[in-house]
């Protein structure tokens, strides 16, 4: 190149962002040095880079949401794992920031799922030892969500529409928050926990004053409809049940009187809402 | 690791401006950080040291877009009332300088999509053209045309800009002068 006396519009621009080396480099310069017009262009470029370098510079000045840092914080915080998923250990990690309920929801779904009390879940995700380990992992990550907001959703209620498309996405099924008003409970939000091995949904209901009760899914292997059982500790409940490719665990607070009738309507409602789509005879 | 996680973390504030460019809406655009957050925690084995991390960053970033636009695509066409909005980066400094910039952020929100994104992403971010291209997914020859047509696009809006402003007659395009 160095050679030519007149350069195209590319190696221009590769002098412009010092992708050229010294040689070259210093050929450009040269050129430029004779062709003002040419070198008035560059300078054109130069202040337009500049300029552009500062559109959107409150936002590198501006303070990082804690949340955000929390995510990496609390990475670090972790006892390290070898590599991959991490392994039943991160059971017994603080989940300071959860909310109460949720925190134990999640607990107990850890708890179950990874296998300690894990006879009915056994069953439900006969797909290898490895899944468990993976939604522990999964949950997990859901703890970086559930301690980087205020409120632990995502998706709120007035962004449900938008959720039930993530959730087709993440699940291939129409999984949509059951209407719980005849319990009482209203629908708060819910989130997926995307993971390398497998998604969890959660759907979250309050009832004022009162009690709550999550909703969690995933996908399974398990042949549908076998697993219907129940597992309770400290002050939660938890209901477990599977569909052909989705296992569900409904948890809520133990003394709550209307818990089991909730979870038979939730199944209930999901045996109807997600038969069509199992079968493929979606009307 | 934990040195990576304190770079990670030292790379939120272009990651934020990177997805209020990508977002438009403040929140949805920390959502979007914190979803490339989370997912750049989960495979943090998967980054190469010696490589660019933001690079690797912005690649997780527009992935965890592009997934989120799909969805969004679809909520649309079951119910579309949630017009796009444009980008809202503003410009600081003094009046002279914020009239300026404002000129020049008016041009660059002119242009096209492409032309906005790869000016991001090269000029503005300072990445390597064959960083760019593998945050784009196009070939290195893709981004050096695509960068040249914007930086000459963003030329033509600021002086059609200018044109307007002073109401006097001005030409559309530079000068060749090379080439």
């Amino acid at each position: 190149m160095a050679e030519r006396d007149v350069f195209t519009d590319e190696q221009i621009q590769d002098y412009i962002d010092g992708r050229l080396n010294e040689r070259d480099r210093a050929a450009v310069a040269a050129y430029l040095l004779a062709h003002p017009r040419v070198a008035a262009e560059v300078e054109a470029v130069r202040r337009q880079n500049e300029a552009l370098r500062a559109l959107g510079h409150e936002i590198l000045d501006a303070p990082v949401p804690e949340h955000l840092r929390r995510l990496l914080r609390d990475r670090a915080a972790r006892p390290r794992t070898e590599s991959g998923p991490r392994t039943r250990g991160a059971r017994s990690r603080p989940i300071r920031a959860l909310p109460s309920f949720l925190r134990a929801a999640a607990a107990i779904l850890v708890f179950c799922v990874g296998g300690a009390v894990g006879w009915f879940l056994h069953e439900a995700i006969r797909v290898g030892p490895s899944l468990a380990d993976m939604l522990l992992a999964d949950i997990d990550r859901a703890y970086a969500f559930y301690g980087a907001r205020d409120y632990p959703v995502a998706f709120p209620p007035e962004r449900a529409k938008e959720f039930v498309t993530w959730i087709d996405r993440a699940f291939e099924r129409d999984v949509r928050p059951p209407n719980l008003a005849a319990f009482g409970y209203r629908y708060r939000g819910g989130r997926v926990f995307p993971g390398a091995g497998a998604d969890i949904g959660l759907f979250h209901f309050a009832r004022p004053h009162d009690t709550e009760l999550a909703v969690f899914f995933w996908s399974t292997a398990a042949a549908p409809g076998i697993v219907r059982a129940l597992h309770a500790r400290d002050d939660i409940a938890a209901y477990f049940w599977t569909a052909d490719g989705l296992s569900f665990a409904v948890i809520g607070d133990r003394a709550n009187p209307d818990l089991a009738r909730t979870a038979a309507a939730i199944f209930a409602f999901y045996d109807q809402s997600l038969a069509p789509q199992l079968t493929g005879s979606r009307p | 690791m934990d040195d990576v996680l304190q770079r990670i973390e030292q790379e939120i504030p272009r990651l934020r401006r990177y997805a209020r460019y990508l977002r438009r809406e403040p929140d949805h655009a920390d959502d979007l950080v914190q979803e490339c957050l989370s997912r750049a925690i989960a495979k943090i084995d998967t980054w190469q040291p010696g490589t660019n991390l933001r690079a690797w960053l912005f690649v997780i970033l527009r992935n965890c877009h592009i997934n989120e636009i799909r969805r969004e695509q679809r909520v649309v066409s079951l119910d579309d009332d949630s017009p796009a909005s444009e980008p809202t980066l503003t410009v600081p400094g003094s009046q002279e300088t914020r009239v300026a910039l404002a000129e020049v952020r008016n041009a660059y929100l002119s242009l096209s999509e492409e032309h906005r994104e790869v000016l991001l992403l090269v000029a503005i971010e300072g990445l390597q053209y064959e960083e760019a291209s593998a945050i784009l997914e196009v070939p290195l020859g893709t981004v050096r045309s695509r960068l040249s047509r914007a930086r000459q696009a963003l030329r033509q809006a600021l002086e059609a800009g200018r044109g307007a402003m002073t109401g006097g007659p001005r030409r559309s395009a530079t000068e060749k002068a090379h080439g």
